[in-house]
């Protein structure tokens, strides 16, 4: 049962079978994790950035697209596309973008990382299926690549499906 | 509630630090040593030796040529971050273990360590780099309460973990109210009882609350300001999470905006990347 590891600034893309295949991502903090999944060709991917915006380092932006929300998307929907995940099929799913305590909203990059995605997505008329983002605690995302189910996993071992 | 003396008792049962970093952390802020000194008192030690050689040689510096003896890493490193090796290679015995109060598998605690370590360093830099060795050592050392907390956090997690999540309580206050003694309180009891300087002492205590230091309230922002950087990218995490305040006027105090904050974010992404030796050192 392959597990495909997804580290912080990375993506992977990958085809499911019945072997129980999955793609995890561990700790996400304020960081997104993003999995989308073709249910009729079983092809799913997941991304897990850092940041918001590429115009933070545009030089790092083109050494590794995967760090920020805007290149990092883009990039993970056009290889599943090249893959052969067809756009109208694809379920969408959130995790991450939690929160340090700041009654001041001023250390909010959980915040900000996850009004990227749904900035970019609702621009391209991608609706988001399912998500559980905000809080404060880190999670663990994993993607089922046999029917695109997702888990997270939170502190003292809770475990919830979206 | 287990009582403080209990927990306070616990201070004195971890075992010292070697005698080998208590003389090398003093040597380094005594002006009338020579680095030559320093080198001379880490060659006593063959072990240590040869895991500092080791890390010298790692991408994490990226030093043009092979290091061969602690005197060429000296040159090429500078005294601060030989000790932080020393330290480095010492401390990671005690941080290794599974931490479960915490929700730490083995080696996350200092893997979370070696993150705020770097990331406090690199605030320090963008700062005030005179301290970014000292924002290094007190960044290894900020949480090592919690490896006296581990059991009584454990026994007590359920009830902190709903004040959390339903009270709005940080995960500091929990501690403090269910358990009477907090991580930070505990790190600094240990910090004194191993006669760390004051500045260690002040990191650990103060992590959690920047503006109540009072002699090193600079470097004690940059380790709570590091420590909230690590948390939020996720390195070495555990149940407790997020679920710590953090203080913007640590940020006003470092002269550092939240768009600079996010900038050396990716920086430290890159410095962490590299840090493969020093995760593994033990």
């Amino acid at each position: 049962m392959p597990n495909i590891v997804v580290d912080i600034a990375d993506m992977k893309i990958a085809t499911g079978n019945d072997n129980g295949d999955e793609i995890t991502t561990y700790a996400l903090g304020s960081c997104i994790g993003v999995a989308i999944y073709d249910p009729v060709t079983r092809i799913g991917g997941m991304l897990h950035y850092m940041l918001p915006e590429a115009s933070l380092n545009i030089e790092k932006a083109r050494e590794n697209p995967y760090m920020f929300a805007d290149t990092g998307i883009p990039m993970l929907f056009r290889n599943a596309y090249q893959q052969g995940a067809v756009r109208s099929r694809l379920l969408i799913k959130l995790a991450g973008g939690a929160n340090v305590m700041d009654s001041s909203n001023f250390f909010n990059i959980g915040k900000r990382n996850y009004l990227a995605a749904r900035k970019l997505l609702f621009k391209n008329n991608l609706l988001i299926t399912s998500e559980m983002v905000g809080g404060v605690s880190g999670k663990t995302m994993k993607m089922r690549l046999s029917d695109g189910r997702v888990e997270i996993k939170l502190p003292g071992g809770e475990v919830r499906y979206i | 509630m287990i009582s403080i003396d209990a927990l306070k008792k616990m201070v004195q049962e971890i075992p010292p630090l070697p005698d080998l970093v208590l003389r090398l952390l003093a040597m380094c802020r005594d002006p009338e040593i020579a680095p030559r000194d320093i080198v001379e008192v880490i060659k006593l030690d063959p072990a240590i030796t040869m895991k500092v050689l080791r890390l010298c040689n790692s991408p994490f510096y990226g030093l043009p040529r092979k290091v061969t003896s602690l005197q060429e890493a000296l040159v090429y490193l500078g005294t601060d971050a030989l000790v932080n090796f020393v330290l480095a290679g010492c401390l990671s015995n005690f941080c290794g273990q599974e931490n479960k109060g915490y929700g730490l598998q083995k080696g996350e605690l200092w893997r979370h360590a070696v993150g705020v370590a770097i990331c406090s360093q690199k605030v320090a830099e963008h700062s005030d780099p005179r301290l970014a060795g000292s924002a290094f050592t007190c960044g290894l050392l900020h949480d090592i309460g919690k490896i006296i907390m581990n059991s009584f956090v454990a026994d007590a997690f359920r009830k902190m973990i709903l004040m959390v999540e339903n009270d709005g309580y940080s995960f500091l206050e929990a501690e403090k109210l269910v358990l009477g003694y907090t991580h930070p309180e505990a790190g600094g009891d240990i910090a004194e009882y191993w006669n760390l300087p004051s500045e260690i002492v002040e990191s650990i205590r103060y992590h959690h609350d920047p503006m109540a230091a009072t002699e090193h309230q600079k470097l004690v922002a940059m380790v709570h300001v590091g420590n909230i950087l690590c948390v939020s990218f996720g390195i070495g995490v555990g149940s407790d999470g997020l679920a710590y305040l953090f203080h913007p006027a640590a940020l006003n105090l470092l002269n550092i905006s939240i768009e600079q904050l996010f900038q050396l974010s990716v920086e430290i992404h890159d410095r962490f990347k590299n840090a493969e030796a020093l995760l593994n050192i033990t």
